[in-house]
């Protein structure tokens, strides 16, 4: 977990502020600290012990291939094993303000803890940043305050190919967005468009062909004639309705429309089918 | 012609009614519309799809429309549907009003 900011001045501030709650009624004792440089076959490049507050007598190094890991155990000043709130170890990259925080978690049971930097870790966060990193522990446990607990300084590698990184703030104008839009699809011909077109109007022509030479006609609208034209103006208009709502009009005031338009209809078409049937018979 | 088909003609323009072969010829037109609409989608592609499928859809769906007129105005099937044409052209109104709106929604 990479904490913004710089974690040093943030975990003074909770070390002090632990001191001086009247909550904490102990402090958090860090014993038996082994700093360890393995490699991944379980062999030991480097280990050495520390007592608190003595610091590495040399500076290890670390790549991705030789991880390191930190053990230790957090105890009250009772030497009673504690379970800690807060377990990280602080790396603060030297000459810079980037820091990392990674969680030492628990080991063996309660108060004993470990942190190892994974592969994926290492390469995440140092191996594009090598360099002198400056250690800690930084320790927290809400009814015993915390502890801040500088271990020493350790090398990180780079690996090879690894982009340097960049700043995590810069200042300055972005670079020039490119949009990309979308090619417009492609169309057919425009008088292949317009022979369709013809070729969808003709079935209408020859429908009123058809009809005209089967002899149908409108004799029987006579039967009601005032009734039968209302009805079918109002139906007519319904398709006009909808072909406004296409063209423009939004949904809801075709509806409010549409509404309107219901009940005549129905009261019209009621009266002029209705009529019709009566003197049909 | 084949005698077959001029056969099949005669008996159709006898004993069919007048309001069944205009029915009839309605529901030829959708089917034409919609096969043209089907062969500028083969030619051209579906772009835009929308409104294939609302110009398809909308013959497709007058072309059963009229098919339901058609069984409900049949006299052979006075018996079972009742009635009289009247009510069944009031469905058939009802419907297209609402075909076309989805029509129109979905055209785009």
């Amino acid at each position: 977990m990479r904490l913004l900011g710089s974690t040093w001045a943030l975990a003074g501030v909770c070390a002090v502020a632990s001191l001086l709650s009247g909550a904490a009624s102990g402090s958090v004792v860090a014993k038996n600290v082994v700093v360890k440089v393995m490699e991944r076959t379980g062999d030991k490049l480097f280990e050495q012990t520390l007592k608190y507050p003595a610091m590495l007598d040399t500076v290890p190094k670390v790549k991705a291939t030789t991880p390191l890991v930190i053990t230790f155990d957090s105890l009250t000043t009772n030497d009673t094993l504690l379970s800690l709130d807060q377990a990280m170890v602080s790396f603060q990259r030297a000459g810079t303000e980037d820091d990392v925080a990674l969680l030492a978690r628990s080991a063996k049971g309660a108060g004993s803890y470990k942190m190892d930097i994974s592969r994926k870790n290492y390469r995440r966060y140092f191996s594009s940043a090598p360099g002198i990193y400056s250690v800690a522990l930084v320790l927290g446990a809400a009814d015993h305050g915390g502890l801040f607990y500088e271990l020493g300084n350790i090398e990180m590698v780079g690996s090879k190919g690894a982009k340097p990184k960049t700043p995590a703030v810069v200042y300055g104008p972005k670079p020039e967005i490119h949009h990309r839009f979308s090619e417009p699809q492609k169309m057919p011909n425009v008088f292949l468009s317009l022979i369709f077109t013809g070729l969808a109007v003709a079935p209408l022509v020859v429908l009123v062909g058809g009809w005209a030479q089967m002899g149908v006609n409108l004799n029987k609208l006579q039967l009601e004639p005032v009734g039968s034209v209302v009805f079918m103006g109002l139906v007519a208009t319904y398709m006009v309705l909808a072909i406004a709502y296409w063209v423009g009009i939004k949904l809801f005031p075709t509806l409010a429309y549409a509404l309107a338009l219901a009940l005549p209809t129905y009261l019209a078409g009621q009266y002029a089918l209705s009529k019709r049937i009566e003197k049909d018979i | 012609m084949p005698a077959s088909v001029a056969a099949i003609l005669a008996d159709y323009t006898g004993r069919t009614p007048l309001r069944l072969r205009a029915i009839d010829a309605y529901m030829a037109f959708c089917a034409g519309v919609a096969v043209v609409q089907l062969a500028y989608c083969a030619v051209v592609g579906t772009f835009p799809y929308n409104a294939f499928l609302a110009g398809f859809g909308s013959a497709a769906a007058c072309f059963v429309f009229a098919a339901a007129l058609r069984m409900r105005t049949d006299p052979r099937n006075a018996q079972q549907f009742g009635g009289r044409g009247e009510g069944a052209f009031a469905e058939f109104v009802v419907c297209h009003v609402a075909l076309h709106f989805v029509v129109a929604n979905f055209l785009g």
